[in-house]
C-alpha cells in the first residue's frame, strides 16, 4: 500500500475547532438543569472513620441529595484487569466505607444546582477520624508495617518470578558482577485536562449516556454496566474531546460509576469537573518501583544474567491494571540485548497513596531504565566504552527471529546497524574528545547511551493475553461523501492510518471517534498511531 | 446579593448580574458560553484560562468577574475575524502547535499579547513571553515555531 499520509506533515482536519476555542472538551458540554458534584474527601492518609454528619450539607442552599458510602452499596467494586497468581483485591468501594486509604479517597458526594453550591455545603460536611500509623515506604510496607487491608494480614499483594534461563547458574559461573539500587519516582501523570464526567439518564427509555475525559470509552461501558447494573445495550459512553491523558484515563473511576448513578438516582444530568488537587491526590500515579538489579558477565563485556528484585508501590487499592504494570517490566528486561538469563522477582506492596497504573509506557521505561543502567556498570566496572558494551550484546541481524529470556519473540531486527548510524549521526568520536578536553580544563560533561526497545498496540497475543481488538467501520451515505467513523478517542493524537488505508484524501476522513455506539478499543500504547 | 457589571466581551456589550464571588473564567464559560477559555489549574499556575483584558493578558481563574467592571475582554472565540484565522491561529495549526488543544486558547492568546508587544521575538523571547502558559503535550518547540510563523506572517503582510 502506499504511504501517503504516515510520518508525512499534515495539516490536521481537528485544529480549526481545537485553535478558534470551538471544540467540546467534557465541562464544555452544557444540558438542561444539570446537578453539580462535589467530592468530599480524606485529609488523611490512613485513618477509621468514626462518624460522617452530613445534616448541614443537605440542608444547605441548592443541595439535592448527599451521599456516603452507606448509600452507595449498590454500586459494584472498581474493577481490576491484572489477574496474577494469588493476587489479593481489595473491595475497592466507590465511597469509603469504614476507613480511608488515601490523601483525596472519595468519603461523600455532595449534589447541587451548582459547583458553587456543592462547594459550600461540602465544606459543611463534618468526618470524625481517628488516624492510623501511615505506611508511604513501599520496603516498610513489605517488611512488617503497620497492615492496610487487616483482613489480609500483610501488605503484599502479590510475589512473582518471571524469566527464563538458569539464572543462578549465570551467577556462579560469572566472570564479574556488578549491582545496583535503582529508583522509578512515583509521580503524577497530570493531563492539562483532569478528569470530568457528564451523565444523563432517560427513566423512559431506561438509558444512560456517560460522557467522560477518558482514553477507553468502550472497556468504560462495559465495565460500568457491571458496576451500576444496567443492560449494556442502555449504556453509551462518549468521549468527546480530551485534553490529555498519558495513561491517566485509561482506566475505570469510582466517579464515573458514581455520576452514572447520581444521575439515575436523581433523574437529571449530572457533572463533575476533577480540580488540579484532586487531581493529584485520586487520578493514578505512575512509576514507584525500588529494586536491585544485578548482572552477571564476562570479562569482554557479554553479559550471561540479569536478575531484578522490585518492590513496587501499588498504592491502597488496585485501579484497572495496576498489579499489571510491573509484569510488563518483566517482559522488556532484555531490552536489545542478547541475556542467556533473566530473572525478575516482584513484590508488589500496598501503601496509603493513591493507585499506580499505567502512565507513559507503563512499565516498560522502566525496564529500559533498568538494562541500560546495568549495561552502563558493566561498562564502567570494565573501563569500557558504553557504546561497546551494547554493541558486544546486540543480537545480529541474522539472530532474529529472536527469543528473549523474558518469553518474547522479537521478529526483526538489526540493532547494530541502528547504533552505527546514531553514533556516526552525533560523531561520537569527537564527542569523546571534547569530553576529554573538558574534563581537562576542570569541566564536566556527560555523554548518556540508550537503546529502547517497545512492545507496542498489545492485542491478544501468547506473551500478553490482554488488550482487544480494535474496530472501525467506514460508511459511505447516500449523498456519496465518506463520512470515516473510528472509534478510538484522541486525546492529542491525529489518526494517520485510517486516512492511508482508505487511499483517500486525508479531509475526507472525517472521524467520528470515541462513541461507545460501536465497540472498539482505545489509543493505549499507541495503537492509533499518535 | 448579585451585582451588575457591564463590559464587552469580543466586541458585544455585556449586562449581567453576577455574584459577587464569581470567578472572571466561570463568568464566560457559564454565563456567556464561551467555553474555549479552558481551566487547568485553578491557580494561576497553568495559562489555560488567559484572555485579554484592555489589551493584557490575564489568567482569568483567579479574577472576580466584578473586577472586570467597564472593561474590554477577548477571549479566544473573538481571534478569528471575518472567517479568518489571527496569525497565531494560523501559526499553531501550520506548525503542529497543539496536540490535544487544551492549553491551545491560553497559548495564542498569550502569544498574541507578545506579538503586539514585541513583532520580532528572538526564540529566548518567545520562551520567556510564553513561561506562564504550561503545556502537556507538546513539547514547546512547535508552538514556538508557531509564534515564529506568525511573526513573520504579520511582518510580511
Ligand atoms: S486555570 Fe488559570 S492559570 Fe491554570
Ligand atoms: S496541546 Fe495538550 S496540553 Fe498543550
Amino acid at each position: 500500500m502506499p504511504n501517503k499520509y504516515v510520518g508525512q506533515p499534515i495539516k490536521r482536519t481537528e485544529d480549526p475547532r481545537l485553535i478558534k476555542g470551538l471544540a467540546h472538551y467534557v465541562d464544555d458540554i452544557k444540558l438542561p438543569d444539570t446537578l453539580h458534584v462535589v467530592f468530599v474527601r480524606s485529609v488523611y492518609a490512613h485513618a477509621r472513620i468514626t462518624s460522617i454528619d452530613t445534616a448541614d450539607a443537605l440542608a444547605a442552599p441548592g443541595v439535592a441529595a448527599v451521599y456516603t458510602g452507606k448509600d452507595v452499596a449498590g454500586i459494584g467494586p472498581v474493577p481490576c484487569a491484572g489477574a496474577l497468581p494469588g493476587l489479593k483485591v481489595p473491595d475497592h468501594r466507590v465511597l469509603a466505607q469504614d476507613k480511608v486509604y488515601f490523601v483525596g479517597h472519595p468519603i461523600a458526594a455532595i449534589v447541587a444546582t451548582d459547583r458553587y453550591a456543592a462547594k459550600d455545603a461540602a465544606d459543611l460536611v463534618m468526618v470524625d477520624y481517628e488516624d492510623l500509623p501511615v505506611v508511604v515506604d513501599v520496603e516498610e510496607a513489605a517488611n512488617g508495617g503497620t497492615v492496610i487491608h487487616e483482613s489480609f494480614g500483610d501488605n503484599i499483594a502479590y510475589k512473582l518470578t518471571s524469566g527464563e534461563g538458569d539464572i543462578d547458574a549465570a551467577f556462579a559461573s560469572a566472570d564479574r558482577t556488578v549491582k545496583q539500587r535503582i529508583l522509578h519516582t512515583r509521580l503524577a501523570p497530570i493531563a492539562m485536562e483532569p478528569r470530568g464526567v457528564l451523565a444523563r439518564y432517560f427513566p423512559g427509555e431506561e438509558e444512560l449516556t456517560v460522557w467522560s475525559s477518558t482514553q477507553i470509552p468502550h472497556l468504560l461501558r462495559t465495565q460500568l454496566a457491571i458496576m451500576i447494573g444496567i443492560p449494556e445495550n442502555k449504556l453509551r459512553v462518549i468521549t468527546p474531546e480530551v485534553g490529555g491523558g498519558f495513561g491517566s484515563k485509561l482506566n475505570v473511576y469510582a466517579e464515573e460509576a458514581l455520576l452514572g448513578w447520581i444521575s439515575m438516582q436523581l433523574g437529571k444530568p449530572a457533572k463533575w469537573i476533577e480540580t488540579r488537587r484532586e487531581n493529584m491526590q485520586a487520578t493514578i500515579h505512575g512509576r514507584g518501583q525500588v529494586g536491585d538489579i544485578e548482572v552477571a558477565f564476562k570479562n569482554d563485556g557479554t553479559l550471561t544474567g540479569l536478575r531484578y528484585s522490585v518492590f513496587a508501590d501499588l498504592g491502597s487499592y488496585h485501579q484497572l491494571l495496576t498489579p499489571a504494570i510491573p509484569t510488563l517490566t518483566g517482559l522488556m528486561l532484555s531490552g536489545s540485548y542478547k541475556i542467556p538469563a533473566i530473572q525478575m522477582n516482584v513484590t508488589g506492596c500496598f501503601t496509603n497513596k493513591m493507585a499506580t497504573d499505567a502512565y507513559r509506557g507503563a512499565g516498560r521505561p522502566e525496564a529500559t531504565y533498568v538494562v541500560e543502567r546495568g549495561l552502563d556498570l558493566v561498562a564502567v566496572d570494565l573501563n569500557m566504552d558504553p557504546a561497546d558494551v551494547r554493541r558486544k550484546n546486540f543480537p545480529a541481524a541474522d539472530e532474529f527471529p529472536f527469543h528473549t529470556a523474558t518469553g518474547l519473540d522479537y521478529d526483526s531486527g538489526n540493532y547494530a546497524a541502528a547504533l552505527d548510524k546514531a553514533q556516526g549521526i552525533a560523531n561520537y568520536a569527537k564527542l569523546r574528545e571534547e569530553q576529554k578536553a573538558a574534563r581537562a580544563e576542570g569541566r564536566l560533561v556527560g555523554i548518556g547511551i540508550s537503546t529502547y526497545v517497545e512492545i507496542c498496540a498489545l492485542g491478544p497475543s501468547q506473551a500478553m493475553p490482554a488488550g482487544g481488538w480494535e474496530s472501525a467501520t467506514v460508511r459511505i451515505e447516500p449523498k456519496g461523501d465518506s463520512p470515516h467513523w473510528r472509534f478510538a478517542p484522541r486525546p492529542g493524537s491525529g489518526n494517520f492510518v485510517c486516512a492511508n488505508c482508505c487511499r483517500r484524501t486525508w479531509r475526507a476522513s472525517q472521524r467520528c471517534h470515541g462513541n461507545s455506539r460501536r465497540y472498539g478499543h482505545s489509543p493505549i500504547r499507541n495503537r492509533n498511531l499518535w | 446579593m448579585k451585582r451588575a457589571i457591564n463590559l464587552s466581551v469580543n466586541g458585544v456589550a455585556r449586562t449581567d448580574e453576577v455574584e459577587p464571588r464569581l470567578l472572571l473564567v466561570h463568568y464566560l464559560r457559564e454565563v456567556l458560553g464561551l467555553t474555549g477559555t479552558h481551566v487547568g489549574c485553578e491557580t494561576s499556575l497553568c495559562g489555560a484560562c488567559t484572555v485579554m483584558l484592555d489589551g493584557q493578558a490575564v489568567k482569568s481563574c483567579t479574577m472576580f468577574a466584578v473586577q472586570v467592571e467597564g472593561s474590554e475582554i477577548k477571549t479566544i472565540e473573538g481571534f478569528a475575524t471575518n472567517g479568518e484565522l489571527h496569525p497565531v491561529q494560523e501559526g499553531f495549526w501550520e506548525k503542529h502547535g497543539l496536540q490535544c488543544g487544551y492549553c491551545t486558547p491560553g497559548m495564542i492568546v498569550t502569544a498574541a499579547q507578545l506579538l503586539e508587544r514585541n513583532a520580532n521575538p528572538s526564540r529566548e523571547e518567545i520562551c520567556r513571553g510564553l513561561e506562564g502558559n504550561l503545556c502537556r503535550c507538546t513539547g514547546y518547540q512547535h508552538i514556538i515555531e508557531a509564534v515564529e510563523y506568525a511573526a513573520s506572517k504579520t511582518a510580511g503582510k
